[in-house]
């Protein structure tokens, strides 16, 4: 099916985008030009939860300020006030969705539930003229008891944030068995549990969000240019709020540098940008500083709580509990709840675990939404999985790589069904374990670590198994489509022109959606070009997040293609008047095997099927197909992370001493892109793992909304890793098919950022065994270390 | 860049530059920028004059001098870390600005001159300058004076510069004999700056394991460098050695005021009190890495 051509699957070709992007040549949204276009700016909340006023008068009176609008000019503008955002999905099943009022608004104008929250905006013709005219908005406060924790927010006497909700509880439900969990509990010879501290994390994409809208009164079209992940989505939901026929919208994402899960939904921002062009009917831009972007924009992760584990004598695994409660900011955002889902169902990661419980808590804070980002809740639940596989492995004074081993899922048990209920569709664990313990020496490293431990120095291993659940479907799961839209046209020349449904931000899709369709039509890469980030441009789609490129619109494409091919093959038959069954197609060309009539190669017959000379009567002239692509079920990749680090005991300094990444997401179409995918998810694992944490202070003021600062006291910023502090990184993969796609390849992308923080916390941990320390937080620093070891509490 | 709005001069001469330090509204100098420029697009400071001086070639340059050399205040990093002149003559300045955060971008613009002004308490140079017994130049209405770098830094972002005056250059006397230094810094991972960061500037005789001079100088710890006595004591008149290295590490934080240590979210007192014996140990060793003792 699926053979080595030139530049097709499994090529590790050069990316196309990389010249621009490296070079300083990507065009972000704030690079467009846009000449006539006024400048929005926002008026956000100071305080986490307080009730205001505005007079925006004086702001008005300035010159150059077009408008300014509060909550009530809005609501009392001839343009109609926008609706609130709406949710993929229920939190868990069974579950009602969470009450309507928990939805975001655009603009508020009762009072503020974070800090940053929108409470106005301000238009003017000069960018400079806006940001003035925010300091002539004169606002007042009613200051009133901020939350800003899950546990703050529900302790007794906590202020409630959303009258429906006096007890800031959104949802409370649970996947699994609870009394076959308990029960398991119960019989098991070894258990442990592990508390978790909340951590949330800023996904930092290049480009602080931006957003372009020009509304054309006389057509009454709406054109976006922003930073979005989910083009056609984003047209969808504008439809939705701003009330224009989605006909009447087009949305174009530029490079922004990355989006991470942040950007799979619109903002408040977006959508009053959208508004005011309407309303003025002019075009209106905005871009967030870096700052408020660090401030509005989604956060990820938002887990704490108690999580457990059952291990039967001979060191089965027979249970896992977890009592969780998620933090989802002030209001609950469009992914956040379904993301309690998504994490459940991979509790039990790669073993075959008979029994799960995992209790759910959703919390509303005064603080900004959270919602998806690489690895989503499922990188919180393997984070603490494995770290109780190695603890529990350690309890029973068992070898963790053995522990694992015995309990891994094997080949037969294939499509299997966890004890959360998710299907995973093949897998060979085993298998791709083995070449990662090849890799990393672990034995070797083993032995390694008892002798310098008598020399006073300490190292540890830590593994960390990884699932992915990539590319959602089927269709019907979620309240969103979720199918892979790819569509193909051939021209005259034969050259092809792919029409893909994503959003292309960084994962490469212009080099590897060429490949897939170069490989299935035999013609060089050179032949393809890739269409996509634009409702102009492509007939539909979804976007891209959830590592669905490779599965779905890579499936759809290939689908395309062989339409196609078989209507070309149709046209061949009735050229050479044979049968079509006889007639094969290899490496681009079509020949009837055993003729000596030679073949017709791909450019030649779709140059004729194009002008519709010589084809059969009932076809239809033109060479183009697309695709809506449903899957069966979700890809899962898997693989595990083995880290290698050294402590000074004297510091808590950390030194890596080796990093290997196994990767199985089944046929790799480009293995040069996998890789990347997979140094990136790491580089943001160890940020997890090492150096980020969102910090809101008391009053739930947002701390962290710089790379870096200066201020006295401070942090430092909020600490993104740097190129030095990275490890060298040996990658191996494996290749177990996905019986799912036409080509075999399953989603990848997130798996860095699932499995490494596990990795390098248990190596951490296991090379601090010695001293007993109690479990770490992450961000792991090497102050916190330094604690652990010295004063046997943590700093 | 958003600003608030502010009146720019340039200043062609550097009694001019006084001149508007002394008759505009809330006056800042603009040097390399690299502190000024950042915080002024974000309002955290809104001068109403902005009095460039980037263009006095009087500050530029490293020069020797009599005593020593002279490194000019509009020296960028980027010209201390290649100046083979101070590598030969005090090769712990040249170090220090090595490991100053930014990379080549904003060494080709901060200079000397800025950081030492901004004194903050994480820069890298307040220790260096103590541990070379430096003296600052400093220019104002009433003239020309000349001040120790003991004397100079007062504590975090405080200086001994009065708000007309500017600094003209950093004097850095000689040694006598064989010159040796180095710099070792634990980084902060989100500024860069130094959580503690230890100058070593030592020199040797005729008998190259010998000491003759010792001056060592840490910042990060305390709002503005302080010189480890203690571990110079140590040093002094010491043939150099493992154990005499030891020693010097171990007596470290012996001279050091405990109410003076700086605490908070970037590290405690405790931690950064902990992390002063190691840093030492770097320092003297890469100070006397050329010796391979």
């Amino acid at each position: 099916m699926v053979e080595e051509s030139p530049a097709g699957i499994g090529r590790g070709v050069d990316r196309r985008e990389d010249a621009r992007v490296l070079t300083g040549n990507s065009v972000g949204v704030d690079d467009r030009n846009c000449p006539d276009a006024l400048h929005a700016k926002f008026v956000r909340s100071a305080h986490a939860h307080a009730r205001f006023t505005i007079d925006a008068s004086e702001a008005r009176e300035m010159d150059g300020v077009v408008a300014v609008y509060t909550a009530t000019d809005i609501e009392n503008a001839e343009t109609e006030t926008p609706g609130p955002f709406s949710l993929y999905g229920a939190p868990l099943e069974g579950l009602p969705y969470p009450d309507e009022t928990f939805l975001q608004r655009s603009v508020v104008g009762d009072k503020a539930r974070y800090h940053g929250e929108i409470i106005g905006i301000v238009v003017a013709e000069a960018r400079r003229t806006a940001r003035d005219a925010l300091d002539a908005v004169d606002i007042e406060y009613d200051v009133l008891e901020p939350v800003v924790t899950a546990a703050d927010a529900t302790a007794d006497d906590a202020p409630a944030i959303h009258e429906s909700a006096p007890d800031n509880v959104v949802f409370e439900g649970a996947t699994g068995d609870r009394e076959r969990t308990r029960a398991q509990f119960e019989e098991a010879t070894y258990t442990v549990e592990l508390h978790k501290d909340p951590q949330r994390v800023a996904p930092s994409p290049l480009e602080p969000r931006s957003t372009i809208a020009s509304y054309d009164s006389s057509t009454g079209h709406l054109d976006f240019v922003a930073t979005t992940q989910i083009p056609h989505g984003y047209r969808r939901l504008m439809s939705q709020m701003l009330a224009v026929p989605e006909h009447a919208i087009d949305v174009t994402a530029p490079d922004m540098g990355g989006g991470f899960g942040s950007r799979q939904h619109p903002y408040p921002a977006d959508v009053l940008v959208g508004w005011c062009a309407i309303e003025l009917e002019q075009s209106v831009r905005w871009r967030a500083t870096r700052t408020e972007n660090q401030l509005a924009e989604n956060d990820g992760r938002g887990y704490e709580g108690t999580w457990e584990i059952a291990l039967s004598e001979a060191g089965d695994i027979r249970a896992v509990r977890a009592d969780i409660r998620y933090d989802l900011g002030a209001w609950v955002a469009r992914g956040g709840p379904g993301l309690a889902q998504s994490g459940n169902s991979v509790m039990t990661g790669l073993y075959d675990v008979p029994a799960v419980y995992s209790h759910v808590t959703g919390v509303v804070t005064n603080t900004a939404r959270v919602d998806a980002y690489r690895g989503v809740a499922g990188t919180e639940m393997v984070m603490m999985l494995e770290r109780l596989v190695d603890r529990v492995a350690k309890k029973a004074d068992m070898d963790p790589a053995e522990v694992r081993r015995r309990n891994f899922v094997e080949p037969h048990q294939f499509p299997y069904e966890n004890a959360a209920g998710a299907v995973y569709d093949s897998g060979e664990y085993e298998r791709n374990f083995n070449r990662g313990l090849d890799a990393v020496d672990y034995q070797a490293v083993q032995e390694r670590k008892r002798e310098l431990r008598k020399e006073g120095r300490y190292l540890g291993i830590g593994l960390s198994c990884w699932i992915e659940g990539a590319a959602l479907g089927p269709c019907g799961e979620l309240d969103i489509p979720t199918w892979g839209y790819g569509a193909i046209r051939v021209h005259p020349t034969g050259e092809v022109t792919v029409y893909a449904g994503g959003s292309n931000h960084g994962q490469g899709h212009e080099t590897t959606l060429a490949q897939v369709a170069a490989d299935e039509l035999g013609i060089p890469l050179e032949s393809v070009r890739v269409v996509e980030n634009s409702t102009k441009e492509v007939g539909d789609g979804v976007g891209t997040f959830a590592s669905r490129t490779a599965a779905l619109c890579g499936s759809a494409v290939t689908e395309s293609c062989r339409k196609v091919i078989e209507k070309c093959r149709d046209a061949v038959a009735h050229r050479v008047k044979a049968p079509a069954e006889r007639i094969e197609f290899s490496d681009g060309e079509f020949s009837i095997p055993g003729t000596p009539n030679g073949s017709i190669e791909f450019e030649e017959i779709a140059a004729t099927v194009h002008t519709g000379a010589e084809i059969p009567e009932e076809m239809e002239p033109g060479l183009e197909a697309q695709t809506y692509f449903d899957p069966e079920t979700r890809t899962w990749s898997f693989g595990t992370h083995f880290a290698v680090v050294e402590i000074d005991p004297a510091t808590g300094e950390i030194d890596f001493h080796d990093y290997v990444a196994t990767e199985d997401c089944g046929v790799q179409i480009n293995p040069t892109i996998v890789e990347g995918q997979i140094v990136g998810g790491i580089v943001q694992g160890l940020g997890q793992a090492l150096y980020e944490a969102v910090e809101y202070d008391e009053d739930g003021t947002l701390r962290s909304d710089a790379f870096r600062t200066e201020r006295l006291g401070s942090s430092g910023g909020y600490t993104l890793p740097k190129a030095e502090q990275v490890p060298e990184i040996t990658i191996e993969s494996t290749t177990t098919p996905s019986p799912h796609t036409p080509h075999g390849a399953k989603g990848t992308g997130e798996s860095g950022a699932i499995a490494a923080p596990g990795a390098i916390l248990n190596a951490i941990e296991d090379a601090l065994e010695p001293f007993d320390a109690p479990p770490l937080t992450p961000p792991v620093s090497p102050e916190k270390i330094w604690r652990a070891i010295n004063q046997n509490g943590e700093g | 860049m958003y600003a608030e709005e502010f009146t720019y001069h340039r200043a062609e001469s550097v009694a001019e530059a006084i001149d508007l330090l002394e008759t505009q509204p809330e006056a800042k100098l603009l040097a390399g920028g690299q502190a000024l420029i950042p915080a002024m697009k974000k309002r955290e400071m809104t001068p109403e004059t902005v009095v460039d001086i980037g263009n006095l070639e009087k500050l530029c340059g490293i020069h020797p001098t009599d005593g020593g050399v002279r490194i000019g205040a509009l020296t960028t990093h980027s010209e201390v870390q290649k100046s083979t002149l101070l590598d030969r003559l005090v090769p712990v300045i040249p170090d220090t600005a090595a490991h100053i955060t930014g990379g080549s971008q904003v060494h080709n613009f901060a200079t000397i001159g800025g950081n030492i002004a901004r004194a903050h308490p994480g820069y890298d140079h307040e220790g260096a300058l103590l541990a070379t017994n430096s003296e600052i130049s400093v220019r104002g209405p009433d003239g020309t004076r000349r001040v120790p770098a003991r004397e100079f830094f007062h504590g975090a972002c405080t200086t001994d510069l009065a708000e007309e005056q500017l600094i003209t250059g950093v004097h850095v006397p000689s040694g006598t004999g064989d010159r040796y230094g180095g710099y070792a810094k634990r980084k902060e991972p989100a500024s860069g700056n130094a959580i503690v960061g230890v100058a070593t500037d030592l020199t040797t005789g005729d008998d190259e394991t010998v000491v003759t001079s010792a001056r060592l100088a840490v910042n990060g710890l305390q709002p503005s460098a302080v010189r480890l006595e203690a571990a110079e004591k140590v040093l002094v008149n010491a043939t150099l050695s493992d154990a005499t290295i030891d020693d010097a590490v171990a007596a470290a934080g012996d001279s050091l005021d405990p109410d003076r240590m700086l605490d908070n979210k970037k590290a405690s007192a405790e931690y950064r009190r902990t992390l002063l014996g190691p840093q030492v140990r770097k320092s003297i060793s890469r100070a006397t890495a050329p010796l391979s003792v």
